[in-house]
C-alpha cells in the first residue's frame, strides 16, 4: 500500500449547524433519512418526527457500523504509517473493547467480583450470523485477504489519509446533504468512494447490482465529487457474507456518471420537497408497495390497524428515542 | 511459532474483558482466526465458528501447523 502525497485538496470542515429541522421541517438530509422518506412517507413519519424505534436495537446495524469503523480505522492507521501488525492488532482490540459491555446496578454504580473487577460480558447478539466472534472474524479475515489490494488511500495535499470525512454540503432550496465517507481510494488512477457491506446471503452480481440505483451510493459519489473537486467514478463495496462457520468476501463497483448524479441530485430535491411540504400538512401517505420488502416493514403491523388505536399498539411495541440527526458527526 | 496446547481457548479470550489483555492473549486470539482461515480455505467450512473445533478439525489443524511458522 503506497501512500504518496496527492493533490487532492483537503475538504472544507462541515458546516457548524445546529438543528437538522428549521420551521418544523427537516432542510438537513443524509442518506438514512432520505431512504426513510423515499421508501414510505409514513415510515419517514414513525422513524424521523415521531422517533419510535424497536426496544432491541439491530444486530445487524451495530455489526455493520463496528465492523466499518475497524476497516476505517485499519486504512487511517496505515496511511499514518503504522505497521500492519500493529495496526490489525489495534482494530482487532477496538472492537473487541467496543463490544464489551461493564455490569452496573439499577443505581448506576459498577458490579464487582470478589475479587474487586468490574464485571462485564461481550455483546450478546440475538442473531445467529452477526455475533461478536464473528465480528471479529470477519475482521481479521477482511484484513488477511485485502491484504496484496492495489487501492491505495488518498493522500490530501495536507499530507492527510482521505478516511473519515463527514460533510455537509449546501445545494438548492436551503437544503443541506450530509453524511460520512469512510474512506477515498486511487485505482489506476481513478477516483473511488469505498464503502463496506454485509450480509447473510452468497454475494452474486445480483448483490452489487443492488447498489445501483441506491440513494446512498449515489450520495457518496455526488458529495465526494463536491468536498475533495475531484471526479469520483463511483463506489467500490466490498461485500463481506457472514455466515456462522466462515467470512466471505467480494468486491464489487458501483459506477456514477455525471448525468446519473445529476438526475439523482433532481429527484433527491423533488422527495425532499415532497416531504418538507407533507410535513407542513402533517399528511404522510403510505407507500403500499414498499410492506413487503426486505421482509416486511416493521411497522406493518402497526399500518394495518385502524387509525384511532394505532397508538396503543406502537406505545405497547416500540420506544421512542433521540431524533436521529443527519447533523451528528461520527 | 505457536503452540496450539497452551494457548487460551476462543471461549476463555471471548470471555475476558478486553481492557485486561496481555500481548499473549492479544496474538493469540489473531492467530487462531488466521488459523482458522486457513482451514476454510482447505474446505472446513465451520472452520470460522466460534465453537471449539471438533477432533476431526484439530487433527488437520496440527497437520497445517507444521506447514507454517507464525511469527509470535
Amino acid at each position: 500500500m503506497t501512500t504518496l502525497i496527492n493533490t487532492v485538496p483537503v475538504p472544507p470542515e462541515p458546516l457548524k449547524i445546529d438543528s437538522h429541522f428549521r420551521d418544523g421541517v427537516q432542510f438537513a438530509w443524509d442518506s438514512t433519512s432520505l431512504k426513510w422518506a423515499q421508501t414510505c412517507q409514513q415510515y419517514y413519519k414513525y422513524k424521523m418526527i415521531d422517533c419510535w424505534e424497536a426496544p432491541t436495537k439491530s444486530p445487524h446495524l451495530l455489526f455493520g457500523g463496528w465492523y466499518a469503523t475497524a476497516l476505517e480505522h485499519f486504512y487511517k492507521h496505515r496511511a499514518l504509517g503504522m505497521e500492519y501488525e500493529e495496526a490489525v492488532e489495534s482494530v482487532v482490540m477496538e472492537a473487541m473493547i467496543s463490544t464489551w459491555e461493564y455490569k452496573h446496578d439499577t443505581d448506576g454504580a459498577p458490579i464487582l467480583d470478589e475479587a474487586g473487577n468490574h464485571v462485564g460480558e461481550g455483546w450478546k447478539s440475538f442473531d445467529t450470523n452477526k455475533t461478536r466472534e464473528n465480528l471479529i472474524r470477519t475482521i481479521i479475515w477482511y484484513l488477511e485477504f485485502f491484504k496484496g489490494e492495489s487501492l491505495d488511500t488518498v493522500i490530501l495535499a495536507n499530507g492527510k489519509p482521505a478516511v473519515e470525512h463527514s460533510f455537509t454540503l449546501a445545494v438548492d432550496n436551503g437544503i443541506i446533504l450530509s453524511g460520512h465517507l469512510d474512506r477515498l481510494v486511487d485505482y489506476s488512477g481513478d477516483y473511488y468512494i469505498m464503502d463496506q457491506k454485509t450480509t447473510g446471503s452468497t454475494i452474486t452480481p445480483r448483490f452489487f447490482e443492488g447498489f445501483d440505483p441506491d440513494t446512498q451510493m449515489s450520495l457518496y459519489s455526488f458529495a465526494g465529487k463536491a468536498i475533495f473537486d475531484i471526479p469520483i467514478k463511483g463506489v467500490i463495496i466490498d461485500g463481506a457474507q457472514i455466515a456462522v462457520g466462515f467470512s466471505r468476501f467480494e468486491r464489487g463497483y458501483s459506477f456514477r456518471t455525471e448525468d446519473q448524479l445529476n438526475e439523482w441530485y433532481e429527484d433527491v430535491l423533488s422527495d425532499i420537497e415532497r416531504t418538507q411540504e407533507n410535513t407542513r400538512n402533517n399528511h404522510f401517505p403510505k407507500n403500499p408497495a414498499a410492506c413487503g420488502n426486505y421482509g416486511g416493514c416493521e411497522f406493518r403491523s402497526i399500518c394495518s390497524k385502524s387509525p384511532g388505536v394505532r397508538n396503543i399498539f406502537l406505545n405497547g411495541a416500540f420506544v421512542k428515542r433521540k431524533q436521529w440527526n443527519p447533523l451528528e458527526r461520527r | 511459532m505457536t503452540d496450539l496446547s497452551v494457548q487460551p481457548t476462543l471461549a476463555q479470550l471471548f470471555s475476558k474483558d478486553p481492557n485486561k489483555y496481555t500481548l499473549q492473549d492479544r496474538r493469540a486470539l489473531i492467530a487462531a482466526y488466521r488459523e482458522r482461515r486457513k482451514q476454510f480455505n482447505l474446505g472446513q467450512l465451520q472452520a470460522g465458528s466460534a465453537k471449539a473445533p471438533s477432533a476431526k478439525t484439530l487433527a488437520v489443524m496440527k497437520e497445517v501447523k507444521a506447514d507454517i511458522s507464525l511469527d509470535l
